[in-house]
């Protein structure tokens, strides 16, 4: 899915450049990979599917941190959504309240991408690291 | 180089991963809380669809198969071949919408909170534990195991709780765990018995003992009995009086010799006001439908997730309808084809305090009965949820615990130290064998048997029957005590202050078919002064019982409807007696007492939302109250004592304007009257309410504005998860008694029938899941606040349809 997006947008100019930068086939796999693996395991399971994708594909530490950043974030930015909008936001208004976000759904939304998109980020530069170290 | 940066990444990863995956303080863990995949996200339920749905499951440990059907409020109706399918599958549901509030009050009751929230819940946690909240469960649960049916149905009902939390993933788990960051543990049927004792905490561990003493010793017995007299001067009993004696009484014990006790130079919490609850039933000659009707609504901190769950249970000799409580098996309140039943609570002089007399400063021993006797010891193991553990002992006579010995601060302020603690609660007992055979109940005999087995909290159960019988027992376990024995402190070494038997279950106060036509009760006196023996000096005040018996006795051709108009009934009764003779008081009123008395004589009593006569009139009449009693009864940390109650004081007011409790002790060469009392407080109740509005007298006094009356979730300060100033008239001493945390937890209303034409009708403040992401989380509160009710779908059998079944789930073994 993420795949198509990158690739129907390749003809815009930046925006095409930076979605490009983030989605890519190994993006995909990182959300293929994430997504069945959350089913079975904690969360955590984002960083080693992060991990693995980029220790397998990645090409530079910088292409890592992005796709595994851009994966999960992807990823958990479309189950949020769903969640929110299948349920007309029962509960995120109720915890944005809890938490000190105001009630601010779409807040508590954006902080929930950015920390799986962080921990897929790091998680993927340190796969590509790992193994450029192992190679020599 | 290389190897440093992969090194660093990699640490800075897990670093991060194991940031995200622990709470920091009162926070949730990030990481886990926050993924939509095992977070809060999950527990987001969607909206309801009109569109029924069936579903299968297995259910390790089913003897045979059940069906569960939801209706459109979530209420199941559970069908089953046995006893044992019936109460696993009780304890299932239950769990499915309320696992984390069972858990939660069940930790509470058995002083385990530290667990779950750490230090700061030790105290609340050791009072419980002190109070002997597990050693009672422990006794009860003994008791409640000697019953084959009981047994069956606490093994039952724990199975079906843990085949559901065995079914529990991280990602299903209820919000609560992910908020708080634990997990449930398995349930056990000391948890059940547990559960029925914290309601004993809840109704029945009020003590003025303490204060009553202090009293005694400040004033003498005289006044103390003047002021605090033993019965009051308007009332109500539940038990009408006249009514004829059916037992031969037994003679009263010997009293104990006088003893005026060291009371407390230490050491409160009033009983809530609002506790309490009204229930009433008419027979067939005052009902539209020729056959009974009766009503209840116990009133009990209003929270959420609420406090019952309604459901169904069809087995075989049973097809009962009702409230349960989450944690314990059976229906609580409720009806069957033939009868129907439901509770208020008996405020008995249950809590008795013994001064207690060691040996020496190594309380090994105690005086009692002319000799020294062995001090049993109990140790008690607090756990905090950083896993550190904080040791306890509890001391015990053959009364029961010593509370809180002389240098500790008691946890509640009302408990004296140094004193051992005769409780009701304590004792070994078969609540759950009342419950059992009322939800299978036929009749009158019926329910007389089933009542026979309970101990605590007494309640006043009443009763109809579709053979035209009503009734009323005020029931329980109560000591045979001599009269007023009790109503202060005791002396622990005299054998004859000890409690010295029990009234026989046969002498309860009770009544069956009264010439009146109806019976009821709210709380008040049980009896009035002729009943043989002493069930307590003071009662819950008498204007709810009062206002239902005026209404009932004038109505006829009653109806479902006319007894939900009763059960919202926001008349003030308290003002409807007084208020005329309190402005009466106010000789020369100013401009400004002048408007506000204007208001108030156009009042029609009613504590209605939009009104602000009972904002003004509940206002001064308290802060005249305290103006009265403060100088001479003012609470003060090391001796505490108690006001007279409103009733003595209205005795005062009507009767003795001149007494010398008006004159405020603390102004010298000046004697106050209660004129300058009743204008000085008027005055002080407008310059208050100004200054709580910023705005002088108007629409912003609303009387539900003041009251702001707010159903709370079981965690404090989780306003987002709770129903904050829910617009809603009624009030303490109202028959609507909705006060600002309390009120009608669960109305019901019952119209019996012949060959299965029972009709119900109920509500609760909330809804039927716990889950606050459901839409049935709280979608009764509406209805609940406009006063309504909904019909209650009582299926008669498994394959009876009715379209308002959403949901059916086959559980199979």
């Amino acid at each position: 899915m993420a795949n198509n997006i990158s690739t129907s947008d390749k003809e815009s100019t930046f925006l095409g450049k930076l979605v490009s930068a983030f989605f890519s086939p190994l993006t995909s796999i990182i959300i293929m990979l994430a997504f069945v693996s959350q089913y079975f395991f904690d969360w955590w399971v984002i960083a080693l599917a992060a991990f693995t994708a980029c220790y397998l594909q990645a090409k530079s530490s910088g292409e890592a941190f992005r796709k595994g950043a851009g994966g999960i974030a992807m990823l958990w930015l479309l189950v949020t959504l769903y969640y929110h909008i299948a349920t007309d936001g029962i509960l995120s208004s109720k915890i944005a309240s809890i938490l000190p976000l105001n009630g601010n759904a779409g807040l508590l939304i954006v902080i929930t991408v950015l920390i799986g998109g962080l921990v897929g980020g790091f998680a993927g530069m340190s796969g590509y690291l790992v193994r450029s170290s192992l190679n020599k | 180089m290389k190897y440093s940066k992969a090194i660093v990444s990699l640490a800075f990863t897990i670093a991060l991963c194991y940031a995200l995956n622990r709470g920091w303080g009162t926070a949730p863990a990030f990481g886990r809380f926050l993924s939509p995949f095992t977070g809060f996200w999950v527990n987001a339920e969607k909206p309801l669809s009109d569109k029924p749905v069936q579903g299968s499951l297995q259910l390790a440990g089913l003897q045979d198969e059940v069906t569960i059907e939801y209706d459109e409020l979530g209420i199941p109706h559970i069908f089953a071949n046995n006893d044992h399918d019936l109460y696993l599958a009780q304890g299932y549901v239950t769990a499915k919408d309320r696992l984390w509030q069972m858990e939660f009050q069940t930790h509470y009751a058995a002083g385990r909170l530290t667990e779950i929230v750490g230090e700061k819940a030790l105290e609340s946690d050791k009072y419980n534990r002190r109070m002997g909240a597990v050693y009672g469960a422990e006794k009860s649960l003994a008791g409640m195991m000697e019953d084959p049916q009981s047994k069956v149905a606490l093994e039952a009902y724990s199975e079906g709780v843990n085949a559901y939390i065995d079914q529990l993933k991280v990602r299903t788990l209820p919000v609560e765990y992910k908020l708080l960051g634990y997990q449930p543990e398995r349930w056990t049927p000391i948890k059940s018995a547990l559960f029925l004792k914290n309601m004993s905490f809840v109704l029945a561990s009020g003590t003025d003992d303490l204060r009553m003493t202090n009293i005694l010793r400040k004033y003498g017995r005289e006044v103390a009995e003047e002021l605090f007299p033993n019965y009051p001067f308007e009332e109500s009993p539940i038990i009408p009086t006249g009514t004829p004696q059916d037992f031969t009484p037994l003679p009263l014990p010997k009293a104990p010799a006088d003893f005026v006790g060291t009371g407390s130079m230490k050491a409160s919490t009033e009983r809530d006001k609002g506790i309490g609850s009204n229930n009433w039933a008419v027979s067939g000659s005052k009902s539209a439908s020729g056959l009974p009707l009766l009503a209840n609504d116990p009133h009990l901190t209003l929270s959420l997730p609420s406090i019952w769950y309604q459901m169904q249970l069809v087995g075989p000799n049973v097809n009962v309808y009702g409230a349960t409580m989450p944690g314990t098996p059976n229906v609580i309140s409720g009806f069957n084809k033939d009868i129907a039943w439901g509770v208020t609570n008996v405020g008995a002089d249950i809590v008795d305090w013994y001064e207690v007399k060691f040996k020496d400063a190594k309380m090994n021993e105690y005086w009692h009965d002319g000799q020294w006797k062995k001090i049993t010891k109990r140790p008690e193991r607090y756990i905090m949820k950083n896993g550190e553990v904080v040791l306890d002992t509890v001391l015990f006579t053959h009364h029961g615990p010593i509370v809180y010995l002389d240098n500790e601060k008691p946890f509640k302020k009302n408990i004296p130290t140094g004193h051992a603690l005769r409780w009701i609660a304590h004792d070994k007992s078969q609540e759950l064998t009342t419950f059992y055979q009322l939800n299978r109940a036929k009749n009158y005999d019926d329910y007389v048997k089933a009542l026979s087995f309970y101990a605590a909290p007494a309640q006043n159960f009443v009763f109809a029957s579709n053979q035209d019988d009503i009734a009323l027992w005020v029931n329980g376990k109560f000591p045979l005590k001599a009269k007023l024995q009790g109503k202060y402190i005791l002396d622990g070494t005299d054998k004859m202050a000890d409690w010295q038997g029990f009234i026989p279950h046969a002498h309860n106060p009770h009544v069956k078919n009264p010439a009146r036509g109806f019976v009821s009760s709210a709380n008040q006196s049980s009896t009035d002064p002729i009943y043989p023996y002493y069930i307590n000096w003071e009662f819950a005040a008498s204007e709810r019982g009062r206002r239902i018996n005026q209404r009932l006795e004038g109505m006829s051709k009653i109806t479902v409807d006319s007894l939900r108009a009763l059960q919202n009934d926001n008349y003030n009764l308290k003002a409807a007696g007084i208020l005329d003779k309190l402005i009466s008081l106010v000789k020369a009123p100013t401009a400004k007492q002048a408007k506000a008395i204007k208001v108030l004589q156009t009042w029609n009593k009613q504590n209605d939302v939009g009104e602000i006569a009972p904002t003004i009139f509940e206002t001064w009449s308290n802060l005249l109250y305290e103006s009265i009693w403060k100088d001479e009864f003012a609470y003060d940390e090391n001796i505490p004592m108690k006001y007279p109650s409103l009733d003595k004081t209205i005795q005062l007011i009507k009767q003795e304007p001149t007494a010398k409790w008006f004159d405020n002790v603390n102004t010298k060469n000046k004697v106050e009257t209660l004129e300058e009392l009743a204008s000085t407080s008027l005055t002080a109740t407008l310059d208050s309410l100004a200054k709580w509005q910023k705005a002088d007298m108007g629409d912003t006094w609303a009387w539900a504005n003041y009251k702001s009356t707010d159903i709370k979730h079981l965690i404090p300060g989780l306003d987002a998860f709770s129903k904050m100033n829910v617009k809603i008239g009624g009030g303490t001493g109202i028959v609507n008694a909705t006060t600002e945390r309390t009120g009608p937890s669960w109305r019901m209303i019952i119209q019996l029938g012949k060959n299965n034409a029972v009709k119900g009708y109920g509500v609760i403040p909330g809804g039927q899941s716990g889950n606050p992401g459901s839409p049935h989380y709280d979608d009764m509160v509406e209805t609940w606040r406009q006063g309504k009710l909904n019909e209650l779908l009582f299926l008669q059998n498994k394959n009876e349809k009715s379209a308002r079944i959403k949901k059916t789930i086959k559980l199979t073994k």
